[in-house]
């Protein structure tokens, strides 16, 4: 165990080389790359939002919650198949994305070879001539080392700011 | 001046574009439409106990859905009768007073004004506040668990106004226990007409094979042609006397959450199994099919994919889309958790296969800023003339594959913006499956 104490600078380094070369990977549509590369085959891939209650409601977090994403391996894969079609008509043209990730906070983990890491981001979107969107959000994300010494994402836990999606979709990666 | 008829051509099947632009033809549908019409407010099980509130639209109304003392429902504007802000910002929750943050006045669930910051000092008693309550909405129903308000007192009772399908909708929410909505609704806003959603949901199986096919290929490993979404094989789709519509998919219902909850095929047979002892033969077979479905003006649900959706407009270029996952009551609770995962990955705000309609609905809208195309027309004559009466389905019936409920949608759409009145309403759809049907004839 290792009290969650912060990681050193070297480590923080590498950490937030890995969130970079994550977010140009996905910028880049490097869907399959980042499956194979980036997640742990244990992934779970989370993006919930919560309704607006006022602060003294007491109802569970089960009534609040709305797991825009829950996803697991098999489901992101299916979801990285889709766009492996090339039949997303919605995705041709293709949209131009950008991920800017900060905040970085990085500690260890439960385990030896795991990482916390908390980010914020911002991603912009554009397409069709005169779209352009932006989501703000954080996360909290589990990085594990795996057995050939690379870092891979095991948990990762999306905030979006927005309760009301203004976005089109929320069909990408964060 | 406004000519319905000229927007909206009911014998031919056609529609102008100017019903999904034009902001004097919106305002006229919040009055005739939103302020007429049935509209879905929430569900019971969203609001259970005593004190329980639910915040949503009719139209661009907002009003509190709140639960009773005695188990009653009531709905209100959700604005102070005083100096008209807007009384709860929460958008669920559970109170004994909605207390304006303005001065303080404050509102039972019941919508009575209970009390006046200063009462004796400012308003030296000469002030009634029994008429100072809240504005209610003029009727709210519930049928099957499901919360309707009408803003017109002169509206039909809902289960009349639901009709023919009232009879499809006991199939699956009449089944023992009934049906949970599961948790708070995802919302999105997105830069479509209103009605753009609640047309696709009411029996488009034609963009199935076509728009949808990346999602069908990583989904079940392969893209059927658009054909296997026609035919008597395919299934068959249902128009009612006030637009209702849905199409019944002879496929098996649960196909989009087999990922996630294999159990449900197994569930869903069972279940029509029972059902069919309780509603027929025909009833139990259709329970465990896959349907889509719209009740008008502006509500949709997915049988099957456990998918229930509120479409409100926000101006005539904007909906809101509320995102309900619902399941069975008696359903275990780790299904429901599933359910409630697996019905988002399709049609919530990720959703695979949503993503592609909200790319067709907003480009169905956005070119009707060209006044000249906005002077164009929209076809929708698939099937036409070839619907039918069926002595084992309630309703009027035409091909899986056919327009036949979006043709009843804007039928109905026309009934109402060109009616002064729920009685012209009534007098002007009460030979509506004659004058259909009869068509076949000529």
């Amino acid at each position: 165990m290792n009290n969650h104490k912060p990681v050193s600078l070297e480590l923080h380094h590498e950490i937030e080389q890995f969130l970079y070369r994550e977010a140009r990977t996905l910028d880049s549509e490097g869907l399959r790359e980042w499956l194979d590369t980036m997640l742990d085959p244990a992934i779970r891939y989370r993006l919930v939002i919560r309704d607006e209650r006022l602060r003294k409601d007491k109802s569970p977090d089960s009534d609040r919650e709305i797991p825009v994403f829950d996803d697991d391996l098999p489901i992101l894969d299916l979801r990285v198949r889709q766009f492996e079609t090339g039949m997303q008509t919605m995705l041709d043209p293709a949209q131009r994305m950008f991920r800017v990730i900060s905040n970085v906070e990085a500690s260890h983990g439960d385990e030896d070879n795991e990482y916390m890491v908390h980010s914020y981001g911002t991603v912009s979107r554009y397409r069709r001539l005169y779209e352009s969107e932006r989501s703000v959000y954080r996360r909290k994300d589990v990085l594990r080392r795996d057995a050939e010494g690379r870092l891979r994402l095991l948990d990762r836990q999306i905030e979006l700011g927005e309760r009301v999606v203004r976005n089109k979709n929320l069909l990408f990666f964060l | 001046m406004i000519d319905i008829n000229e927007l909206v051509d009911v014998k031919n099947g056609t529609q102008s574009r100017r019903i999904f632009w034009e902001r004097d033809i919106y305002e006229m549908e919040l009055e005739r439409i939103f302020a007429r019409a049935w509209i879905f407010l929430t569900h019971e099980s969203q609001i259970p106990e005593y004190g329980d509130f639910f915040v949503t639209r009719m139209g661009e109304d907002e009003v509190i859905v709140s639960r009773q003392k005695d188990g009653s429902i009531k709905a209100f504007l959700n604005v102070c009768t005083h100096r008209g802000m807007k009384l709860t910002m929460a958008e669920a929750g559970n109170a004994r007073a909605f207390s304006c943050a303005y001065h303080g006045w404050a509102f039972g669930v019941d919508g009575e004004l209970k009390s006046i910051p200063c009462e004796k000092e400012a308003y030296l008693s000469a002030i009634d506040k029994s008429e100072l309550g809240l504005s209610p909405v003029a009727r709210v129903e519930s049928y099957k668990g499901f919360i309707f308000g009408s803003m017109d007192a002169a509206a039909p009772p809902l289960a009349d106004f639901l009709g023919d399908a009232a009879w499809y909708m006991d199939l699956w929410a009449g089944i023992p226990g009934g049906i949970e909505f599961l948790g708070a609704p995802s919302r999105s806003i997105i830069r479509a007409n209103w009605k753009s959603p609640p047309e696709n949901f009411i029996g488009d199986s034609y963009h199935v094979g076509w728009v949808h096919s990346s999602a069908l290929m990583a989904m079940t490993g392969a893209a059927p042609p658009q054909t296997a979404f026609a035919g008597e094989e395919a299934g068959f789709c249902v128009t009612t006397r006030y637009g209702h519509g849905m199409g019944i998919n002879w496929g098996p219902g649960p196909i989009l959450m087999a990922p996630n909850c294999p159990e449900l095929f197994e569930w869903t047979e069972r279940r029509g199994a029972e059902m069919a002892a309780i509603v027929g033969e025909m009833g139990g077979k259709l329970h465990s099919r896959h349907w889509d479905a719209s009740l008008f003006p502006n509500c949709s649900y997915l049988l099957g994919t456990y998918v229930f959706k509120a479409w409100h407009p926000v101006g005539p270029d904007q909906v809101e889309i509320l995102t309900w996952a619902f399941a069975e009551k008696e359903m275990p609770a780790d299904l429901k958790r599933r359910i409630k995962i697996a019905a988002l990955r399709t049609f919530g705000p990720a959703g695979i296969l949503e993503g592609d309609d909200v790319d067709a609905f907003e480009y169905i809208a956005i070119p009707n800023k060209g006044h000249v195309t906005r002077q164009t027309r929209m076809n929708c004559q698939m099937g036409l003339g070839t619907e039918f009466e069926d002595p084992n389905l309630p309703g009027v019936i035409g091909g899986f594959m056919s327009e036949t409920p979006q043709r009843g949608f804007y039928r109905t759409w026309a009934d109402f913006m060109s009616s002064e009145s729920w009685a012209e309403i009534e007098a002007k759809t009460s030979t509506w499956k004659e004058d259909l049907v009869g068509k076949k004839s000529v």
